[in-house]
Parts: structure tokens; C-alpha cells; sequence
């Protein structure tokens, strides 16, 4: 049977299918996890984050206002989200650099060389500014367009692409730092 | 800023990119505590947000006369005791954005989760505008025009950075200051 789109499950949930909402989690969580794990750098927080987030997102589903495009509008919560996590974080707090990196908890199954490859690829992404490591993410890891990008920041196109391809150049070289 | 990445760069950064797309665990009982947390929580919205789009009586800033009225300002007013009622440790406050071209308008603050919140037009002065209940304390806030463009109120005493390369207006709410 057909899986029925993200506007239908979005209107059963509007009419009170409370448990279609679990539709939805399950099939963005993927990828939204992804997301918050690489903004973040932790899966416990990313996990706080994503569970809060989607909370909100049924909270307000309701001014959804294109539920077929319902993954931008949990994107955008999400990274309202992560982005309220890094601005309140206080210094006392876990930093990016010094949170264990998410492969050790999220693939334990991984060969030591790609282990330390990812740790490495980590704690470069990590170094990265907030913003350029948002539009690297969105843009090469999730694969995004920059007109999704930009639906989702409120950035215009010209400094999302700036962002990333300066991302890009930061990312090569503390790769290389770490002898990648 | 260099130009080109050259190949070995490239290949550099494809090695990157693709252990970054790998999967990351999800805890197994993720989608059940969501659904528990929701069915808790209710779709009624939060207990610290609550609107009133009703006409108003505002106090507005005299920064720029009777003109900045239709300009942007935030402003903190007295609640008619039929409208809003903050709670202990609360504040009512009002946002008053002034975007005629525009057709909608939101809020999205650390008091809104940075949820956008629609304002609702006030169909005399074109001005955008919602009052809303918010922990007393400080709050950073943004408008969002056309669900697209951020910006802050360009009269709020002061603006933080947001980490982003933007500065987020700045709003303290007191209690008792409503």
C-alpha cells in the first residue's frame, strides 16, 4: 500500500489522529537527527533537541501553512532550535570541541580507521563557526537546495552560498590539519 | 579567499561529506516518548504564550512622534483586566511591527521557543501587532516578514548577537512592568 504523503498524515493529525503523528517522526527523524547531530556535536542533546522539536511542530501544526512540504517546516524548526541550544549554552557547558564524538555512541560497529576518520571529520566540523557549519550541513550533508536554505534560515541565496563555500575551504584545511 | 579546490581537496572533502551522511542511532523508544510527550502536553500551546489580538491602547515610545506610532516599536502596556493576565513571575507584553507592504508578519523570540507567532494587521494603521504573556526576564526577539525576512526591531534599546552574524533585538520584560 502506498504511503500516504506528509499532507495527508499532517490533516489526519489536524482532525485529531493523534498517533499519525508517530508517521511523521519516523519518517524525518532520520535525517533530522543527522542534522542535529552534526550542528550539535552530541547525541543526548541532539536527542532533547529533536524530541522538544517535535513537540512544537504539533503544537503548531496547525500553522503549517504547506503541509506537503512539512520536512522544510521541521527543518526550520529544528534548526530554530539547535540554534537556541548554542545561543544559551553557557560557558560552564559542554562545548562542541570537548562533547565525545557522536560516533563513538551512534556506530560502535565502526572499524577503528573510519572511527578515528569520523572523530577527526567531527571535531573539524566542529571548529567551524555556527553559521558556516549550518550551511555545510544543510547543503552537503543533507543534500539540501539553496532555495530550501534559504526557506529555512530567512538567508538570502548569495550568503548561504558565501557561507558554504567558505565552510568548504575552513573544512579542507583543519582537515588536513588532522592529517586526513 | 582561494579560488578552486583542486583535486585532492576535493577528494578530501568527499571522504568527509560522505562519514558525515552516515546514520546516526536514534534511541529505540524516540518516537514513543514523543507521542507520550504530546499526548501530555496537548496541541493547546504553551501556558506561557498566550495572545489577545484585540484592539489596543498603546504607549508607544515618543522617538518618533505620532509617525514612529505606525513605526516599528515594542512596547509594554497596562492589560484591561478583561484581556490579559500575567501570572506570577509574568509580564504581558506588545509587539507592534509596522510593515505595510507586508503581507504577514511574525515574532520569533527565545518566548516563542523561536517559533514564528503570527501578528495580526490592525486594519486602521496597517500595523502588525499581538500582545502576548512572557516569563519575566530578558528576551530576545526577531520579526519575520513574509516568512522569510528576519529582522530585528530596528527601536529596541538594544540588540545581542545571535551567534549567527545577526543581532536579535532585545526585550526585558518585568514583572509588574506590563
Amino acid at each position: 500500500m502506498e504511503e500516504p504523503g506528509d499532507a495527508q498524515v499532517v490533516a489526519r493529525v489536524l482532525d485529531g489522529e493523534v498517533d499519525a503523528f508517530g508517521i511523521l517522526v519516523r519518517r524525518h527523524t532520520p535525517a533530522l537527527a543527522r542534522y542535529a547531530v552534526r550542528l550539535l556535536g552530541s547525541p543526548d542533546v541532539a536527542d532533547d533537541v529533536l524530541a522538544e522539536s517535535f513537540s512544537r511542530a504539533y503544537r503548531h501544526l496547525a500553522s503549517c501553512r504547506d503541509p506537503a512540504r512539512f520536512r522544510t517546516w521541521v527543518f526550520r524548526i529544528v534548526t530554530n532550535r539547535c540554534k537556541s541550544y548554542l545561543g544559551r549554552r553557557r560557558p560552564d557547558t559542554v562545548s562542541l570541541d570537548d562533547a565525545p564524538p557522536a560516533v563513538a555512541r551512534s556506530d560502535p560497529g565502526l572499524d577503528l580507521d573510519r572511527r578515528e576518520a569520523m572523530a577527526a571529520v567531527e571535531s573539524a566540523l566542529a571548529e567551524l563557526t555556527a553559521q558556516r557549519r549550518e550551511a555545510f550541513v544543510m547543503k552537503y550533508v543533507e543534500g539540501m537546495s539553496y532555495e530550501e536554505m534559504a526557506e529555512i534560515t530567512g538567508e538570502r541565496i548569495p550568503t548561504l552560498k558565501m557561507r558554504v563555500h567558505r565552510a568548504r575551504e575552513a573544512l579542507v584545511g583543519l582537515l588536513r590539519e588532522r592529517g586526513l | 579567499m582561494t579560488g578552486r579546490l583542486d583535486s585532492s581537496d576535493r577528494r578530501l572533502l568527499v571522504r568527509a561529506v560522505r562519514l558525515l551522511r552516515e546514520p546516526v542511532a536514534v534511541a529505540p523508544d524516540f518516537e514513543a516518548r514523543v507521542l507520550a510527550r504530546i499526548r501530555a502536553e496537548g496541541r493547546g500551546g504553551s501556558t506561557a504564550l498566550r495572545w489577545l489580538l484585540a484592539p489596543l491602547t498603546l504607549r508607544v515610545k515618543p522617538v518618533w512622534g505620532l509617525a514612529a506610532a505606525a513605526a516599528v516599536a515594542i512596547v509594554l502596556l497596562v492589560p484591561r483586566q478583561s484581556e490579559l493576565t500575567a501570572g506570577p513571575g509574568e509580564a504581558v507584553v506588545t509587539l507592534v511591527a509596522p510593515f505595510p507592504a507586508a503581507e504577514r508578519v511574525e515574532v520569533a523570540g527565545s518566548f516563542t521557543s523561536w517559533e514564528p507567532v503570527a501578528l495580526e494587521r490592525d486594519p486602521d494603521t496597517g500595523v502588525f501587532q499581538g500582545r502576548l504573556v512572557v516569563p519575566a526576564g530578558i528576551h530576545e526577539y526577531m520579526f519575520v516578514v513574509d516568512g522569510d525576512r528576519w529582522v530585528a526591531d530596528p527601536l529596541s534599546d538594544s540588540y545581542a548577537d545571535d551567534g549567527f552574524g545577526r543581532l536579535n533585538s532585545v526585550l526585558v520584560a518585568r514583572v509588574g512592568e506590563t
